[in-house]
């Protein structure tokens, strides 16, 4: 996409996020992959990843190209400070081909570095600076707790499924990815699209570490400025939720929340009647209870969590993406997609 | 296989259908692994727990619905009670004579004793105890117990009584043994006077009362009856007639031609009466005395239409009754006084002009001849004492009076002087001492009257003369307190006796607490004094017709006594006080002495009783020991399927909830 495009559209912000979603949805939905609940209800299988730790028909190879192709990426919405060249805006002034500004010339500077045609108009010597482009380091924090294992499709196998496609796409950026995951194995930093399929592959969703638990151990673990991807249902106590973003955030890490949650979790089902609810992480008590009586005020509980987790999130300038997994996932995470990259190149550029 | 105990029964089982079906529809709770089980406990907040205690109440519903509908659908075989099962059972067995009756074969006594003995096997092991409420009342053992040896030997030694039993003793004491729990079961034979004088609402609430009629009119209770003898005048003197009267009582449904024998000292003679169902008829002679002595009297039925009663009368026992009277040869009256028969206002002219009104032979003697007179006095005269003089009386005196009393005599004591105050008989405790003269005189008004008691035979004369007692006054008197163990027929204001009454052995001391004399008192002015004196006669024993007959169950003091079958009685007879019991009807001789003793006329009245005492409907024996006479519960049962089912519906299916939209989750960027 040429620049004039990219500004054009960025004049006409509404415009251009409902043709990024389109062309995001048609990305993702090329995939062939990400089939509705019902889809896959009747095929009998649900979404996994299987062999070689690629997903299911997911073409890996096709990942970057079609990425390419329409011009979608994982973005950061500020700049980043990778170790080496990237393809992200940097602070910091360097060798890439955007223009950043002129200053005087002081010595010792290179003579190739000073602008003549300035020079021509303005009578001083100016040199031209340019902006340092640099991987983004992105950190995807997989909750692999037992809750996660609910569900059909299981909410842990949706994100798993997300978290290689980001991840497939970071490395197609050529950005640096690192996996946190709440189980035994607590970090993974493939070098390679493989390594991160098979790091995937290998966790089940047992246990009960907590989300908290997770951008806690981001927190201490990243030294430099990354972009924090959470999977994660975020049903825990989200006083602990908000308080580990928070300190997450305030090392300068960007954060974004993408809570898979199941149907029947968004919506009590009525025609459950009389159930006993138990805790898949067994750190509560069962409940008894008639569902058709609960579930109105459960939708209450759960707006108001939610609400509490946004307003949390809208105050620490991170993501809070719902992404349900009866929903088409190459609509909404294309549309988080597209919103990201809408996002900073209004605010960046 | 389950006989139903009513069509009703039916009605369990159209209701137990849905609660079937709705059990069996009903699902079951399943357990779901939830991860956002603490939003869930948020939102269920107290819900959770009202869901599940409805839950529980729901199922203790059901479980009480199919407990109720099980009870009531075995009825029959379980026989469930009101009762506690360990609640002690007193069975009262009523022993009056009316338990004699008997149709064919049957008998009123042995349906009773049947029963009490069905009970006490179906009613085990709960502790049960016995009561025959004869004459000494009879238990099976101090306090009811799960043994049934006493109980059963109790039943086969128990007979009934001739008399009217004490079936309020005996529940009076069942009340006492059951200590406000438990259940009195009372076996009558369910005639009109079976349970008189038993106010069965008044029991303690903790007692549950079945009554069982074990005739309950099937034996037909047709009777007939001699239900008294009347001797007129009261004394019989040779050569004056006398008028005898056998009354006779149809208690029968139909009007009854019915022959009478009434034999008089073996002059016999027959009747036939016509009487009317529930009515009586009288078989009256005049008979004169030829000779002094003791003239026995008989009555009896002898034939019903023609024929021999047979089993067309229930009881037989009360067809024949029997009386005695004895015939003087000497004088009715003596009036022993030391006053001048020509004063006008003196004491003795009063009482002189009263009893020659009354119709009595009157015989004036000096108070000094009492003790020689009265010493063998047969007590067949009437005795009055009044202004006597001199000092202390004697004690030959006392002893004469004594045996006057002993004899039956009527000794009629008038408190005219202080000597008259002293007289006493030997031995019985003496009145109280009088107080010392009251003279009214100077007043305006002397002393009124105030208790009387006029439903006596010795008042009979006074009744319905109230303007009369109320214009009697005494201006002179010695408050004199009633004697103990007196009756008060007529009480001074002052709380003293006027006219008393005391029975003394078989005879019978009057005590006239008030000086006739005209300057003393309005009695003779008034003559309220001829009317006492003209009843005097009728205080004695067989001299009217309430007391023609003593009644069975009868005590008296030890004497020599005889059975109407002539056997001399032995010990084994003799209550622990030493005296005789007359347990059953006919001619007694009590040391020389003849009473005639019968069935008390109540017991011969043998139609059932009006109404229902406490527990209305079926009280038959057979109803009884269907459901052991309690209010079966299966009604009930039925009611409380009913209302579990519609508790339970409301608690399971709840009320219909408002459906709300489901909460809509929005997305957020950071901006």
């Amino acid at each position: 996409m040429s620049r004039r495009s990219l500004s054009a559209q960025s004049q006409r912000p509404s415009l251009a996020r409902a043709s990024f979603a389109r062309k995001a949805g048609r990305w993702l939905s090329s995939l062939n992959r990400f089939s509705p609940p019902s889809t896959v209800a009747a095929s009998g299988k649900g979404p996994s990843l299987m062999g070689d730790g690629v997903p299911q028909r997911l073409n890996r190879s096709q990942i970057p190209q079609l990425a390419r192709g329409q011009g979608l990426e994982l973005a950061a919405r500020q700049a980043v400070d990778g170790l080496y060249a990237g393809r992200h805006r940097s602070p910091r002034v360097g060798s890439s081909l955007d223009f950043a500004d002129h200053r005087p010339y002081q010595d010792g500077d290179e003579l190739r570095s000073i602008d003549w045609k300035a020079y021509a108009r303005t009578d001083r010597l100016m040199v031209r600076r340019w902006h340092d482009d640099r991987q983004l380091p992105i950190a995807l924090l997989l909750d692999t707790s037992g809750s996660m294992a609910y569900g059909a499709p299981a909410k842990g196998e949706i994100a798993r499924m997300t978290a290689a496609i980001l991840g497939l796409l970071a490395f197609d950026q050529g950005d640096k990815v690192r996996v946190f995951l709440s189980g035994k194995v607590a970090r993974v930093e493939p070098t390679m699209p493989e390594q991160l399929c098979e790091a995937l592959c290998s966790v089940a969703d047992v246990g009960d570490a907590a989300a908290a638990h997770l951008l806690d151990l981001a927190t201490e673990r990243l030294a430099q400025r990354h972009v924090v991807i959470l999977l994660s249902d975020l049903l825990d106590d989200p006083a602990t939720l908000i308080t580990a973003a928070a300190a997450l955030t305030a090392r300068g890490h960007e954060l974004a929340c993408l809570q898979i949650l199941d149907r029947s979790e968004i919506t009590l089902p009525r025609q459950w009647g009389p159930t006993r609810f138990t805790d898949p992480e067994g750190r509560t008590s069962a409940l008894e209870g008639d569902a058709n009586d609960l579930a109105d005020a459960y939708g209450d509980a759960l707006a108001a969590h939610q609400e509490r987790l946004a307003n949390a999130c809208a105050g620490l300038h991170a993501d809070h993406r719902l992404l349900p997994t009866d929903e088409n996932l190459s609509d909404t995470l294309g549309a988080w997609l597209a919103g990201r990259m809408l996002s900073r190149r209004g605010a960046g550029r | 296989m389950i006989a139903w105990l009513a069509p009703v029964g039916g009605l369990a089982v159209l209701a137990g259908v849905p609660l079937a079906i709705h059990l069996l529809s009903r699902q079951s709770r399943r357990e779901r692994p939830f991860p956002a089980l603490a939003l869930l406990f948020r939102a269920s907040g107290g819900r959770a727990r009202i869901s599940a205690l409805r839950e529980r109440l729901a199922m203790m519903a059901r479980i009480l619905a199919l407990i109720a509908l099980l009870l009531a659908a075995s009825a029959p075989v379980l026989r469930t009670t009101w009762s506690t099962p360990g609640a002690p059972v007193v069975v009262v067995i009523d022993a009056s004579a009316s338990m004699r009756q008997r149709v064919n074969a049957a008998s009123a006594w042995t349906a009773a004793i049947g029963t009490a003995g069905r009970l006490a096997d179906e009613l085990a092991p709960r502790p049960l105890q016995l009561l025959v409420a004869g004459v000494p009342l009879r238990r099976s053992a101090p306090k009811p117990e799960s043994d049934r040896g006493s109980v059963r030997a109790l039943l086969a030694d128990a007979q009934p009584g001739w008399g009217a039993g004490s079936l309020e003793t005996a529940i009076a004491a069942a009340i006492t043994t059951l200590n406000n729990r438990g259940d009195l079961y009372v076996i009558t034979d369910g005639s009109r006077n079976a349970l008189a004088g038993v106010d069965a609402t008044a029991l303690p609430s903790g007692i549950a009362w079945h009554q069982i009629s074990v005739c309950d009119g099937s034996l037909g209770n047709a009777n007939y009856a001699v239900r008294a003898i009347a001797v007129e005048p009261g004394s019989g003197r040779v050569g004056q007639p006398l008028n005898v009267r056998a009354e006779v009582a149809n208690f029968s449904n139909t009007t009854a031609e019915l022959t009478v024998r009434l034999d008089l000292g073996g002059d016999a003679r027959e009747q036939h009466l016509s009487i009317a169902p529930g009515s009586s008829a009288s078989f009256a002679r005049a008979f004169t005395p030829t000779v002094a002595g003791r003239l026995d009297l008989d009555a009896a039925i002898v034939a019903r239409d023609g024929s021999a009663l047979g089993t067309s009368d229930a009881l037989p026992e009360d067809d024949r009754r029997c009386g005695t009277v004895t015939v003087v040869a000497g004088e009715p009256l003596r009036l022993y006084t030391d006053a001048d028969q020509r004063d006008q206002v003196g004491v003795a002219r009063p009482l002189l002009a009263a009893a020659r009104a009354a119709g009595l032979l009157v015989t004036v003697r000096p108070g000094s001849s009492i003790a020689g007179d009265l010493r063998d006095s047969d007590g067949s005269m009437l005795v009055i004492t009044a202004g006597l003089a001199g000092g202390s009386p004697t004690t030959e005196t006392g002893t004469a009076l004594l045996e006057h009393l002993r004899h039956g005599g009527v000794w009629m004591q008038v408190t005219a002087s202080d000597a008259d105050a002293r007289l006493t008989a030997a031995g019985i405790d003496p009145p109280a001492k009088p107080g010392a003269l009251v003279d009214l005189s100077s007043k305006p008004r002397g002393l009124l009257l105030g208790a009387r008691k006029l439903d006596h035979p010795l008042t009979a004369g006074l009744l319905g003369r109230e303007p009369l007692l109320a214009r009697l006054e005494a201006w002179r008197y010695r408050p004199a307190p009633p004697q103990p163990g007196s009756t008060v027929l007529l009480g001074w204001a002052d709380g003293s006796a006027a006219l008393a009454l005391r029975p003394i052995g078989p005879g019978w001391w009057v005590q006239l607490g008030i000086s006739p004399a005209d300057g003393d008192t309005s009695l003779a002015a008034l003559e309220v004094l001829p009317l006492v004196i003209a009843h005097l006669s009728d205080v004695g024993g067989l001299r009217r017709l309430a007391d023609a007959a003593v009644p069975c169950d009868s005590v008296r003091r030890a004497i020599t006594a005889r059975d109407p079958s002539g056997k001399t009685l032995g010990t084994s007879s003799e209550t622990a006080d030493g005296s005789v019991r007359l347990d059953h009807p006919g001619r007694w001789m009590l040391d020389g002495a003849a009473v005639a003793v019968a069935i008390p006329a109540g017991e011969s009245d043998l139609r059932p009783m009006a109404e229902v005492l406490a527990t209305p409907g079926e009280h038959s024996a057979a109803a009884a020991l269907a459901g052991l006479g309690d209010r079966p519960l299966w009604p009930w049962c039925l009611v409380a399927v009913a209302v579990l089912l519609a508790s339970e519906l409301l608690l399971v299916g709840g009320l219909p909830q408002r459906i709300k939209p489901a909460a809509s989750l929005r997305n957020s960027s950071a901006p």
